[in-house]
């Protein structure tokens, strides 16, 4: 029982140290999500990726056509936009893309719904223009 | 004796607390002389190493923001020594041998706890390969997570995957059949551990796995008590393996309940809070849900609780199946409400070190 002594310790040492140093250390994680206060907003704003094909439809990318999970591509969407590196995603977008999506443009579109009159506006954030 | 003991216990207690208070104040003051600009060069890089959006934040964010961050941090040390140290308290009794009927499990219900918990990892890990081999085309957008940063491991091809999910497969099932048990449970964990880092390594933070990978670390340990006492004829094992894994359950709830405290404030227990949630995240369900003030006052509060009350129930080993079935009752909420998690929630299935089950009728193969 003696060589368990430090492996416990080790053990809540290192589930805590996030705790501590704010962030995660994965396989240990600092369990802060839905930890901000987080009253009803004014309007929320979402971010999509759409596309212009051959016959200049728009469409919307979904993560499951380019091999990422749904939600997958929308938290790496939202990590460029933070970043302010929009254009560099939808750049390294374009070099995966399958063969059978015919794109000629990708648009990153923030879209801000106004929660009082249910009006909703969208903003290209940054567009990339495909070698297809 | 006992009155010595007691005195060095306050003892260490009161000196941890003091030094846990100190630190406090040290980092504290580190980080308002960063947010002050008034840092060393040096030290100021080191910390932005540690957390490379702090740079960014401290631009853009509020002082209202830094000010709610620096409280935060007085209190998050001795915090951390008050829970770690009242774990120790409770665990201490568990390492000295010889053991007391209370300081022991059946022998029947750890081997039963090891083969619905390498079921359902193997059940769970299922169908990580479609996405594993998915993945591996996406090198511009690994952005690796804290173990395999430190181990430098690249992304890998789909190949490499398919072996190492073929090996986490192998291992568990080698385990169900008790073919060299303790190095295919560190085989299953170790696996487990880096091929759901890749899954995450894509700027997507998931804590679904984290109570399911704590109790894995331990289960290598429990089965190795197991052997031990099947060799010796015992029908029981060592409580501490199975007891650590309660607590780390315990501790992960707990530590939620901090977070939402530290970050926000008391303010996070407002209804308001959780109908903002709901109305921007929440299923249709959710958003029905969020017109009801009172219903969602409800919630937040007793969730809440819920979170920061499950360890105290371990420690005073009261209440647990009170905490267990409100446990299930939350995280099916989470899902039905906020499209988080699901019906069969690893955090959920992790609950299986809390039932006994030497007391179940068992399927005999």
């Amino acid at each position: 029982m003696q060589v368990r002594k430090p492996i416990f310790f080790a053990f809540f040492f290192l589930i805590l140290t996030p705790l501590v140093l704010i962030t995660d250390f994965y396989p240990f994680g600092r369990m802060g999500m839905f930890a901000q206060y987080h009253p009803e907003k004014v309007q929320n704003e979402h971010l999509v990726i759409y596309y212009l094909d051959q016959n200049n439809r728009y469409k919307l990318l979904r993560g499951t056509e380019i091999g990422l999970g749904e939600s997958h591509l929308d938290y790496i969407t939202y990590y460029y936009y933070q970043k302010q590196k929009s254009e560099d995603l939808l750049k390294i977008l374009t070099d995966k893309l399958p063969k059978y999506l015919t794109v000629k443009r990708l648009f990153l579109i923030k879209k801000e719904k106004k929660l009082l009159n249910n009006h909703s506006d969208s903003t290209v954030v940054a567009q990339w223009a495909t070698s297809r | 004796m006992g009155n010595k003991s007691l005195r060095t216990r306050l003892l260490v207690f009161a000196i941890g607390l003091a030094v846990s208070g100190m630190l406090a104040a040290m980092v504290h003051e580190i980080a308002r002389q960063y947010l002050q600009q008034t840092l060393p060069a040096p030290l100021s890089q080191w910390i932005e190493s540690l957390y490379p959006r702090l740079a960014l934040i401290r631009t853009q964010a509020s002082p209202a923001w830094w000010d709610s961050l620096l409280q935060g941090v007085l209190f998050r040390i001795p915090l951390a020594f008050l829970l770690g140290f009242a774990l120790w308290e409770y665990a201490r009794p568990l390492c000295k041998p010889p053991l007391d009927p209370a300081q022991t499990i059946p022998l029947l219900r750890a081997k039963r706890i090891t083969q619905v918990y390498y079921a359902l990892s193997i059940w769970y890990a299922s169908d990580w390969l479609v996405q594993l081999v998915a993945l591996s085309q996406w090198t511009p957008l690994y952005q690796p997570v804290f173990l395999l940063k430190i181990l430098q491991l690249p992304l890998l091809s789909a190949s490499a995957f398919s072996w190492l999910f073929g090996c986490l497969i192998l291992s568990g099932l080698l385990v169900l059949v008790r073919v060299a048990p303790v190095y295919n449970a560190l085989a299953h964990t170790i696996l487990f551990v880096i091929l759901h880092g890749y899954l995450i390594s894509f700027h997507k933070i998931d804590h679904t796995y984290t109570a399911w990978m704590y109790i894995g670390f331990w289960m290598p340990l429990l089965i190795f008590s197991m052997q031990k006492a099947s060799r010796k004829g015992l029908t029981f094992v060592p409580k501490l393996d199975l007891w650590a894994m309660q607590a780390s359950i315990g501790l992960l709830y707990a530590m939620a309940a901090a977070e939402k405290i530290l970050v926000s404030g008391w303010a996070w227990l407002r209804a308001d809070n959780l109908q903002g949630y709901l109305l921007e995240q929440g299923t249709a369900l959710g958003q029905w849900v969020a017109q009801f003030s009172w219903l969602c006052q409800i919630l937040v509060v007793g969730g809440w609780s819920f979170e920061a009350g499950f360890l105290a129930a371990i420690l005073l080993r009261r209440g647990i199946g009170l905490f267990l079935t409100t446990g299930v009752l939350f995280h099916w909420s989470t899902a039905l409400l906020l499209n988080a998690g699901g019906w069969f929630s690893p955090w959920i299935a992790a609950y299986l070190v809390f039932l006994p089950w030497e007391k179940v009728s068992w399927p005999r193969f």
